[in-house]
């Protein structure tokens, strides 16, 4: 059994490499579904559209979609269960049995633990709570998780409503503990009479639960175990109607305690109440709890009276065990049979028991189906031997073929479910080809309507750029640009001859001059030297002849402008309503607003109007460069263009003639640069006409001609179809969006299913 | 002065431009600078006549006190107010051994028909005959006027300005009337004015020459073009001449013309650049080209001579009444083969003599201005 206890255990490490798989399967399912459940949505948006005929709407309805979501879930249930138990790190094995058939007995043999924990009985069902109970070398406890109010009327008072006939069940636990429930009348039907015993039971023993309904969990020592998992014992409820029924509040109890049989360390054992006799519902409740929980499930059968056949009850709880095991092929790889055979009662009925279960199960070969052990279930030496050792023995061999089966089974499950998805798509697309037919005119007329826009924008903006180009290519200045750059250059003589800016508005040249001098002069013979002074007059004279030509940018501006505001009146000229009242940079920015924000993207459109907002003309980036030259005539020194060599433009002597000589060289020199760089920028005129040129020539071919100017169009043309044609698609546009989104969503389904599927 | 039994055949030289484009200070700064580009030889260029000799002297006086001015304003020089012939010497340094260079400065204004005085009409079909027969023709161009034409505007204007087509027209008829002598070389020389401010070889620091010449061959297109249509073989020369050569443009405006609704009047103002000493550039390459146009009709009359003398027996009768082209004449004239023709009975072997001494001499200087070599700014068109 050593060896066996290694192999479990190494099969368990096994398992965590299929947990990936299932694990990445469930996620690429997840997305499936999601992406199915948008495609749902977006047909019904789509089938909702009123413009739409009944027959387009039927289609849209998409029969097929409900059992693909139905796969998929079933799917889903199944990673579930695929995935808990590749994620266990035990073996469980679930014991099952009806009551009384010493399932609680064998449980103590096999955990060790005592009556006081858990109880035994030999009359009344002494189970009340599906326990689980580990192996451990640590500290022994019990981890109870408890029902909330909600879940405590939901699972276990309504069913029993509902099972009992009742027409009502209460909505919280103080309608609960004032509910009137009838009397328990003698009827021919005792299972809803005793239902009704049992419910009346639960709300006269609602004091001593109801403050465990928590919905948490808790953590308790074994010693405190018992009451939250056993029913009252006889002379419990024989005290009286107020029994305290603490279990009621459990949903489940988890055990870790030191199991007697050493070499079984990864094993937990599942108590299952007794199938087929349980409360209202809790069959189905049970069998979703196997299927994540056990690898393989013990049932009991004990030959006492009244049970010494396999029976309609037995047969009913083999029936639900063969549905727990799902993909398992072999159905005795899953369940085995246990006869509890401790009394010499127990002795003298277990042929008969046994010849039964043959017959009625194995089909009157023994282990034909089932394998059929028995022991003793009170000795807990004999559990290990006759039932532990060889039924994790056989366990080492069949649970890697059971995981195998299961794999194999979720495979088979994912096809089922990829090709219901893939019906659901060829549906939705054919639904959705016929729902656009009936609906084609108003897109033909659309793309009319699309292409007319384009042919006219084109011409307008030829026209525009004609404009541009005679205004680019004229033989005449614009003479505002000529007016600006004399303007600058007016204002720059003004300032050099007011003594080379020193001087007030209201003072004359010579008084301007006079004044200069006798600074210059006071400088000089501070410094003893001409030289820094003409450096720095040079130096002032050139930021200001600079600083004066930049003031052409008022000119550039207004080019600027006035381009935007042709270009702005020419789109809304074209755009219906989109840019009413947003004439120039305002209607450029509002068109390139909605090219960002359109249902589709138009990233050519965008980038077109934006290239235009972001046209730049100053005389800093486009004429500066062209005048560098001249103003480097006012540095200092100059190089000799025949020698090379750097050499001072003038040095003077101190005197008052040496500071007038200054002034006149730096006043000519001035005068001279200034009327150079106004010659240089004259010269330039054309410069700001190619500059407007090119940019809205670059506007126009990625509006116009670019590989995705006729795409984006008609993106935006779809996206704003009523403010650009107000009137004549009015109701259309949400439906040309539906089918946009039933398109996206086709397309999303078919990238996840592939995802999936790869 | 040339002392001779027979006088001197002129060499006339057409100067052609309008208004203050600075023709007279051209042939000023080339008898200026003569002194310098002649140094070192016994070759000299002077004012032949008194008349000449004052006019040069006045306009050397209105430069050199511009300069001294410390400024010069382009528009304030008085233009020429009648036509003037400016007779200059080439003289070699020994008696008789010399060569007459006539020039004809005519006012600019009477290019334009509208401009000339009807009292002057006739005075004008003298300089148009002198045209006609100059084997060279000097077109001044001011170069301030078309390198300061910045916009569309101001370039509409230059026509008017430089009277370009006036210009054309007389450079036709001189292209004309050179096809219509064969035997004579025709020589075209386009000379930029005021060019200092776009050349760095003479104290500027702007190298605009290649600008400037292209905006002359823009200009000046049709001009060209004429002179090649009518003479085909006439030499077209472009030299570019810093008449003060100390000067540099301050400011230039182009402003409403008062007396011409819709044009434009051009007005430069210069500075003078340190040292304030004219240094006049370019204008030897107009003495050197002259000088090479003399050389050639030398050696081609010397060929034609040899001719001459081998048909001499056959047909002096013929010959000595025969008429001579212009610069045929000069060269003939100089050797005394005219002379020669005309009187047989003449002692011969003396006249043979001086006549051989004065044209070695003259050949002599001429050929050494011609063998000199043009400065860079020159170009043949």
């Amino acid at each position: 059994m050593e060896n066996t206890a290694v192999r479990l255990a190494a099969l368990l490490a096994a398992r965590k490499e299929r947990l990936a798989q299932v694990e990445a399967a469930t996620h690429r399912w997840s997305a499936v579904s999601a992406a199915l459940a948008e495609l749902g949505r977006s047909l019904r948006m789509l089938a909702a559209h009123p413009d739409l005929s009944d027959e387009s709407r039927a289609q849209l309805s998409a029969p097929s979609l409900p059992p693909a979501q139905a796969s998929i879930a079933e799917l889903h249930e199944l990673l579930r269960a695929a995935a808990s138990r590749f994620a266990r790190d035990t073996v469980n094995i679930g014991v099952s049995g009806r009551a009384r058939v010493g399932k609680s007995t064998l449980l103590q043999s096999i955990s060790g633990l005592s009556d006081t924990q858990i109880p035994t009985g030999s009359g009344l069902p002494v189970t009340a709570v599906r326990s689980r109970i580990f192996h451990t070398r640590g500290p022994e406890r019990a981890v109870l998780r408890f029902h909330g109010p909600e879940s405590f009327l939901t699972e276990v008072v309504h069913p029993y409503h509902a099972q009992i006939g009742l027409p009502a069940a209460p909505a919280s636990l103080e309608e609960f503990r004032g509910w009137r429930y009838p009397e328990p009348e003698d009827s021919a039907d005792s299972e809803p009479v005793a239902l009704l015993v049992r419910l009346r039971q639960m709300q006269q023993a609602l004091w001593s639960y109801e403050a465990d309904l928590t919905g948490g969990e808790r953590l308790l020592d074994l010693d405190e175990l018992r009451p939250y998992v056993a029913y009252p014992t006889d002379k419990q409820v024989e005290s009286g109607d107020d029994c305290p029924r603490p279990y009621l509040a459990v949903r489940d109890a988890r055990i870790d305690c030191s199991f007697p049989h050493t070499d079984v360390a990864s094993l937990g054992i599942v108590d299952l109440p007794g199938l087929g006799e349980n409360e209202a519902q809790s069959e189905k409740h049970h069998v979703a709890g196997l299927r994540h929980e056990v690898d393989l499930v013990v049932l009991v059968k004990r030959p006492v009276e009244g049970m010494g056949y396999w029976g309609k009850e037995d047969a009913k709880a083999l029936s639900l065990l063969d549905e727990v095991r799902g993909f398992i092929r072999q159905r005795g790889d899953f369940v085995e049979l246990l006869l509890n055979v401790g009394t010499p009662e127990d002795h003298s009925s277990a042929p008969a028991l046994r010849n039964h279960i043959k017959r009625e199960v194995n089909g009157g070969q023994d282990g034909r189906w089932y394998t059929v052990r028995e022991t003793n279930a009170k000795d807990p030496e004999a559990v290990g031997a006759q039932l532990l050792g060889p039924l994790l023995d056989r366990l080492a061999h069949t649970l890697p073929v059971m995981d195998d089966d299961i794999l194999d089974g979720t495979v088979r499950a994912e096809q089922t479910a990829a090709q219901r998805v893939g019906a659901v798509l060829a549906e939705a697309r054919q639904a959705l080809t016929r729902a656009r037919s009936h609906s084609a005119a108003p897109a033909e007329d659309l793309e009319v309507r699309v292409q007319e826009l384009r042919r006219s924008l084109a011409v307008d903006l030829s026209v525009l750029l004609d404009e541009l180009r005679t205004y680019a290519y004229a033989e005449d200045q614009d003479p505002d640009y000529e007016a600006a750059v004399e303007a600058a250059h007016r204002g720059l003589r003004s300032w050099l001859t007011l003594g080379l800016g020193t001087g007030g508005q209201d003072d004359d040249p010579e008084t301007a001059r006079a004044a200069w001098c006798e600074e210059a002069l006071r400088v000089m013979r501070v410094e003893l030297s001409s030289g820094g002074l003409v450096a720095d007059e040079l130096h002032r004279i050139r930021v200001e002849t600079g600083r004066h030509f930049s003031r052409v940018d008022v000119y550039f501006d207004r080019r600027v402008t006035w381009l935007w505001t042709k270009a702005s009146a020419l789109l809304a000229g074209h755009t219906g309503t989109l840019l009413a009242e947003r004439p120039g940079e305002e209607g450029l920015r509002a068109l390139a607003g909605f090219a960002r924000a359109a249902a589709e993207p138009c990233p050519t459109l965008e980038e077109a109007v934006q290239g235009l907002l972001d046209l730049r003309l100053d005389y800093r980036s486009q004429l500066h460069p062209r005048v560098h030259g001249e103003l480097e005539r006012l540095r200092p020194q100059q190089r000799d263009p025949l020698t090379g060599m750097p050499q001072s433009q003038i040095a003077v002597e101190i005197s008052p003639a040496g500071a007038g000589e200054l002034y006149e060289f730096l006043t000519e020199r001035a005068e001279q640069t200034a009327h150079r760089t106004r010659q240089a920028l004259l010269r330039e005129s054309m410069t700001p006409a190619t500059v407007l040129l090119s940019a809205m020539e670059h506007f126009d071919d990625l509006l116009i001609r670019s590989a995705d100017a006729e795409r984006d169009l008609r993106r935006f043309a779809r996206s704003y179809r009523n403010e650009l044609w107000p009137g004549v698609y009015e109701g259309l546009d949400s439906g040309h969006a539906r089918f946009a989104a039933v398109e996206s969503a086709c397309r999303t389904v078919q990238e996840t299913l592939e995802g999936a599927t790869a | 002065m040339i002392p001779t039994n027979q006088p001197a055949p002129e060499f006339k030289i057409g100067v052609l431009g309008p208004s203050r484009v600075g023709k007279t200070s051209l042939i000023a700064s080339i008898l200026a600078d003569s002194s310098r580009f002649l140094g070192g030889t016994k070759v000299t260029l002077k004012p032949r006549t008194k008349d000449t000799e004052i006019r040069i002297m006045n306009r050397r006086d209105d430069l050199d006190g511009a300069v001294l001015a410390g400024h010069f304003d382009h528009v304030a020089l008085a233009g020429t107010q009648e036509a003037t012939r400016f007779d200059l010497a080439l003289e070699t340094g020994a008696s008789g051994a010399g060569l007459r260079l006539t020039l004809l400065d005519f006012p600019g204004g009477w290019l334009k028909a509208a401009n000339r005085p009807p009292e002057q009409e006739e005075e004008w079909q003298k300089c148009r005959e002198f045209m006609a027969e100059s084997s060279v023709l000097l077109i001044p161009i001011d170069a301030t006027v078309l390198m300061e034409a910045s916009t569309p505007r101001h370039r509409r204007a230059l026509p008017a300005t430089l009277n370009t087509a006036e210009v054309q027209s007389v450079a036709e008829d001189w292209a004309t009337e050179r096809l219509m002598r064969p035997d004579e070389p025709a020589l075209a020389i386009l000379v930029p004015v005021k060019c200092e401010s776009y050349f760095a070889d003479n104290g500027g620091t702007v190298a605009a020459g290649q600008v400037l010449l292209e905006t002359v061959q823009q200009v000046y297109g049709s001009v060209l073009d004429v002179i090649r249509a009518n003479d085909p073989n006439a030499k077209i020369l472009y030299c570019p001449v810093d008449t003060l050569g100390c000067v540099e443009l301050r400011s230039a405006e182009w402003e409403p013309a008062p007396k011409a609704p819709g044009g434009l009047s051009f007005e430069a103002r210069f500075s003078i650049r340190k040292p304030a000493k004219i240094s006049v550039r370019g204008a030897e390459d107009v003495l050197i080209a002259i000088c090479r146009l003399l050389t050639s009709a030398r050696r081609e009359t010397e060929q034609e001579e040899v001719i001459h003398r081998q048909e001499l027996a056959l047909h002096a009768e013929a010959l000595a009444r025969q008429p001579e082209g212009f610069l045929r004449s000069i060269w003939l004239w100089a050797n005394g083969t005219t002379a020669a023709r005309r009187d047989d009975a003449d002692d011969k072997s003396r006249l043979a003599e001086i006549s051989r001494r004065r044209a070695l001499l003259l050949a002599e200087a001429v050929d050494t201005l011609a063998r000199r070599t043009y400065s860079d700014r020159v170009r043949r068109f």
